[in-house]
């Protein structure tokens, strides 16, 4: 009961009062715009683009850090955990979804891939690339019967083929020779493969490519269309934009994804050659799982993009009406008319569909987000831990998706998985079993392992290709190793990280499979981990 | 590894420029931090692994003599990880060991006594009822209006609890009751996994559950300036009292809390006004507004208790009032329970304890469980946790049914005899009935039971008139539009094949959706009042009885432009 002639003396508001009242818990998003022109500076506007539902307690959460017995005052439990939002006075619990291991080329056998076009064959090796602020995009590397490989990759929801030889010689200005001694590293002996090298060379040239520039201007000249760019934007400058947008988004320069490009060629020849095995997808080991964070994140963004776009819209009409002065009043006025963000998350979160142009490197649409009842502490605390396969595997016959594989000792729970349709898609983690969330900048471990021994990319290491491993480190091909050093290697990684709790490798992984040996350093965001004694 | 302080790791591996530039930010790092010893770095560790201070001790004290490492999964293959420390193996050079070999279950599979016991399947079937066990929900679940929510009235810590259960603080918001159980048959009522209860168990609150919904209601402003009213009581004009339905009105005309709530009975006697839309300029608006009646009212099968009312107001500054209803249920025949070994059953029979068996200290079972849920389901978890539990009553103390690990049987077994038990777990039991000891003994023991969501108040149904679809004029379907029983395809198949026409005319035709036709003899076309408009005539139209939804197909075909023509004949020719 309220007594009479209270007022009240709090403006913040907390969870419990939304939900009470029915309404989303949120906070106003406001934007820093700079906006110049011709190049010249003019200042910054502060805009209001609409409310965003606040995950509860989280950094943003008026509940952050509040002590238990503050907690009870705004009337929450003492031990609240927050990780929900509310909408309308319920509480949302974005789901986990299982997700392709970031930056790392998986080969994979695909019979569906023949029908892609004349000539594909079922091999290919894909990659799930994740920029630092987790935009994500998927690229596929495909083998054809004549030994040429095309890279193929989506943008906005639409399929494009490249063939590979006019993207390699697009992102650097190597000569061919350059190009194709990069390619044919470690298999130098193989005719056919240096056959299929040159072959894919020459499809370029018989367009009349024959430097960057030219090779730029081609793509830039074809895929403008798709692009929407303005009419000013030259050729070249619009093939760099598409390699920015879908080519190895993880790597920030062109050499890096040159050299990526290279490594999963290799790859994908062994793999069509017989000379690799095929990695397993279902596998935990090649999966990691997209957090609620994430998603909010990348969903933001592309509202955010196309608010900017609405913007451009709105200045453009406003431009063919009346001549217009551009000054901070006028930009104001319009940037008053761009879309409202609030509509589209508080629909994301409410219903669970995600409404985007791009679809965000995701399989599904939708049942993106459930929500979190309280029957008993059980059922609520277990919407924390399921993670969801993705909701396209549920209509496919086979049961190879559903299997319990060994390697998810430890991880999933073998035992809590519905019996019905969605058994073996819906599983839990174990108890133990965390997600990494945090990201630790590895700046200084590339020095580190050239000091170990490693050889970088562009070094020639002391024995001949086929002897050496490639090494990767956070999806960047960082160099060569000698296939007899790298054990020790591995282990004086692993002593660096473990006994000496070197923080940069904390959660780092090293390992040494057939083909590479991969240190990822740190973290990795959303790989799932456990807990392990190490003997010494 | 004893290694104090940076200098020494520094030492170790050299001072190297090289080596310095790699490692030495992150030392810096660690410092930043406040992590100065290696202790620290094992309690920071420990804090994201478990995301909970309270974790530090428990942790530290469990593993501070050895040095963890983040498990990856990619590093598996690359690893040789064993569970034991008795099974490190030095001819195979072991890298790792497991924390806990219970750390592969999750949280819900945690919650198993004894889950190494089981068949599998009965794991996964508790992983899923688990979840639907009534129980606490926060220690804030009374400040709470949610649309809908049960509670157990008085929960119970398990007596087998596991590490687990402790890690996640499932004992402080339990789901479940530890009841005696006897593992026995009786009167028949059990058959199928249907449990006998005690009805003085009943009496002392065993199964008690609180179901809290709320109604809620909210008061709009219109375009028109007019906005909803809420109206006091209606009072009776002789007695000068509140009608019946008005009963539990305060004088503002919201129910007040602490009231008994009947079905019918008005929560919010809400008016709106019949005018809302702005009037067209010209026509004459009444000075006063008119209102009509669109009261709140409550329907439920079972009468409620107002347990508070808020009001407040919404997103669109309407006023928003919200009523939290209660409704405090005792277990009755029909509702489900399930232990924590994946066994559901219904309660069969409630008996008065005086016809219960008792064992010879003169224990009463709270439920009395069929053995023959035990072969075939496999579940020996249970008989282990019936075990472990009476040892725990006698000792005053919990015992672990932790996976891979818990109290042995031996030593539980022990703990019953030391306590003048059979080491079995049997008791000498004698009928309630006749007076006379049973001729076996009994396996009789505390286990942890679950109440489950699913009770027959909320789901009984039955259904002689009622509400019709508007289109096809057939029983509306479900229980919540008080929807009839369907007689589906297959029981139609069944009466076609057993000849009862009679019962299926009944069934599909006149107690569903019966409509009397006017058929025209000749042209074969519906017609009404008697005429034929098709022929224009009255002389060959007969009278009969369809189902509306043949008679409306008949209409949609010829809206297509087919015209499905009746051939009448005599019932005699």
């Amino acid at each position: 009961m309220v007594p009479k002639g209270n007022i009240c003396k709090e403006l913040n508001i907390y969870p419990a009062e939304c939900r009470g009242r029915r309404s989303t818990y949120r906070g106003k998003l406001t934007a820093d715009i700079s906006w110049a022109v011709n190049g010249i500076s003019r200042g910054i506007i502060k805009q209001f683009l609409g409310y965003v539902p606040i995950m509860v307690k989280s950094k943003l959460c008026n509940l952050h850090n509040l002590p238990p017995k503050a907690l009870i005052e705004h009337h929450e439990e003492a031990e609240e955990m927050g990780g929900y939002f509310i909408i309308n006075g319920i509480e949302k619990v974005i789901r986990m979804l299982i997700m392709p291991r970031r930056n790392f080329p998986v080969a994979m056998i695909r019979p569906k891939w023949k029908t892609r076009g004349p000539g594909y064959t079922q091999y290919g090796v894909s990659m799930h690339c994740v920029r630092e602020e987790h935009s994500a995009v998927n690229m596929n590397l495909h083998y054809l019967e004549n030994g040429t490989v095309m890279l193929n990759f989506i943008y906005r929801k639409e399929l494009f083929f490249l063939p590979l030889g006019f993207v390699l010689k697009a992102l650097v200005n190597f000569s061919d020779y350059q190009i194709f001694q990069e390619l044919i590293k470690g298999k130098e002996e193989n005719s056919f493969f240096r056959n299929s090298v040159s072959q894919m060379l020459r499809i370029v040239m018989e367009e009349g490519c024959s430097t960057q520039k030219q090779v730029l201007n081609y793509l830039g000249e074809r895929f403008r269309v798709k692009l929407s760019l303005p009419d000013w934007c030259p050729n070249e400058q619009a093939a760099e934009f598409l390699f920015n947008q879908c080519i190895c988004i993880h790597l920030k320069s062109n050499t890096e994804k040159f050299y990526m490009l290279c490594l999963m060629t290799r790859k994908l020849f062994a793999l069509a050659k017989g000379e690799c095995m095929e990695d397993n997808p279902d596998s935990l080991v090649n999966q990691e799982v997209l957090t609620p964070g994430q998603l909010f994140l990348m969903f933001l963004k592309e509202k955010m993009e196309s608010w900017l776009v609405s913007i451009k819209i709105a200045l453009d009409k406003r431009a063919q009406k009346t001549n217009v002065s551009i000054n901070t009043e006028n930009l104001m006025k319009i940037f008053n008319l761009g879309t409202d963000l609030t509509k589209p998350f508080e629909y994301l979160l409410a219903t669970g569909n995600l409404r985007s142009k791009t679809g965000l490197g995701f399989l599904q649409d939708s049942g993106l987000c459930v929500v979190a009842d309280k029957l008993n502490f059980i059922r609520y605390l277990s919407h924390f831990r399921c993670v969801h396969r993705g909701a396209d595997f549920a209509k496919m016959r086979t049961t190879t998706v559903r299997r319990l594989l060994p390697e998810s000792w430890g991880f999933l729970c073998p035992v809590h998985t519905p019996d019905g349709e969605p058994c073996g898609l819906m599983n839990h983690l174990t108890a133990v079993c965390e997600v990494v969330t945090q990201r630790v900048h590895a700046a200084s471990v590339p020095a580190l392992l050239c000091s170990l021994g490693v050889t970088p990319v562009d070094g020639a290491p002391p024995r001949p290709y086929s002897e050496c491993y490639p090494v990767l480190l956070d999806g960047v091909m960082v160099g060569w190793v000698d296939k007899e050093l790298a054990p020790s290697i591995a282990d004086s990684l692993r002593h660096f990280k473990v006994i000496l709790r070197l923080c940069e490798l904390f959660y780092a992984l090293i390992l040494i499979v057939s083909t590479f040996l991969v240190v990822e350093v740190a973290p990795q965001p959303s790989r799932v981990v456990g807990g392990l004694e190490v003997r010494n | 590894m004893g290694v104090e302080s940076d200098q020494e790791i520094v030492q170790m591996i050299g001072t190297e420029e090289h080596v310095m530039a790699a490692f030495g930010p992150s030392l810096e790092e660690c410092q930043k931090a406040q992590i100065f010893t290696q202790m620290q770095v094992n309690v920071a560790y420990f804090r994201t692994l478990w995301n909970c201070e309270e974790y530090t001790l428990f942790a530290s004290s469990f593993f501070s003599h050895l040095s963890l490492e983040a498990k990856c999964l990619l590093e598996i293959p690359d690893l040789i990880i064993t569970f034991t420390v008795e099974k490190v193996n030095s001819q195979v050079d072991t890298t790792h060991l497991e924390i806990e070999p219970f750390t592969l279950l999750g949280v819900c599979a945690g919650l198993i006594p004894y889950p190494h016991h089981n068949q599998s399947p009965r794991n996964t079937y508790q992983c899923a009822m688990g979840k639907q066990a009534m129980g606490t929900i926060g220690y804030n679940q009374r400040n709470r209006i949610d649309t809908l929510m049960y509670l157990l009235a008085y929960p119970q810590k398990p007596m087998v609890k596991t590490k687990t259960i402790e890690l996640i603080e499932f004992e402080k918001l339990p789901a479940g009751q530890n009841a005696t159980v006897a593992v026995m048959s009786y009167s028949g009522y059990d058959i199928e996994d249907a449990l006998i209860l005690n009805k003085a168990s009943l009496d002392r609150g065993f199964g008690r559950c609180l179901v809290y919904k709320n109604a809620k209601c909210t008061l709009k402003r219109y375009t028109n300036q007019t906005f909803d009213k809420v109206m006091g009581p209606m009072l009776d004009a002789a007695t000068r009292k509140p009608i019946w339905r008005h009963e539990i009105l305060d004088a503002d005309g919201i129910c007040s809390p602490g009231e008994k709530v009947e079905n019918k009975q008005v929560l919010v006697n809400k008016s709106m006004p019949t005018v809302t839309q702005i009037p067209l300029e010209g026509s004459n608006v009444p000075q006063q507004p008119q209102y009509k009646d669109v009261p709140v009212t409550y329907k439920g099968a079972t009468d409620s208790y107002i347990e508070k009312v808020m009001i407040s107001s919404n997103a669109e500054d309407a006023f928003l009032i919200k009523m939290l209803l209660r409704q405090t249920r005792r277990p009755e025949i029909g509702d489900k329970f399930s232990s924590r070994h994946g066994q559901k059953g219904v309660c069969g029979l409630i008996v008065p304890q005086e016809d219960m068996p008792f064992c010879d200290s003169g224990i009463c079972p709270d439920i009395i469980m069929n053995p023959h849920g035990f072969p075939s389901r496999m579940t020996v978890g249970k008989l282990i946790e019936l075990l472990a539990g009476k040892a725990g009553v006698l000792d005053g103390r919990f015992h672990y049914g932790t996976a891979f690990g818990g109290s042995k049987v031996k030593d539980v077994c022990e703990d019953l005899v030391r306590h003048g038990y059979n080491y079995l777990g049997k008791d000498y039991v004698t009928s309630g009935i006749t007076g006379e000891p049973l001729e076996a003994y009994i396996y009789f023991g505390p286990v942890y039971y679950q109440k489950l969501k699913h009770m027959v108040l909320d789901k009984m149904h039955a259904r002689a008139r009622g509400p019709r679809a508007v289109l096809t004029r057939q029983p509306t379907e479900g229980r919540s539009r008080d929807g009839g029983l369907r007689l589906g395809e297959m029981e139609r198949d069944c009466l076609i094949g057993y000849g009862a026409s009679m019962l299926l005319l009944e069934r599909l035709m006149i107690s569903s959706d019966a409509f009397e036709v006017d058929v025209c003899g000749q042209c074969g076309l519906l017609g009404y009042s008697g005429w034929c408009h098709y022929c224009k005539s009255s002389c060959h139209v007969s009278s009969l009885r369809i189902p509306y939804a043949c008679k409306l197909l008949f209409q949609e075909l010829q809206s297509m432009n087919i015209i499905p023509r009746l051939k009448l004949s005599k019932y005699n020719e």
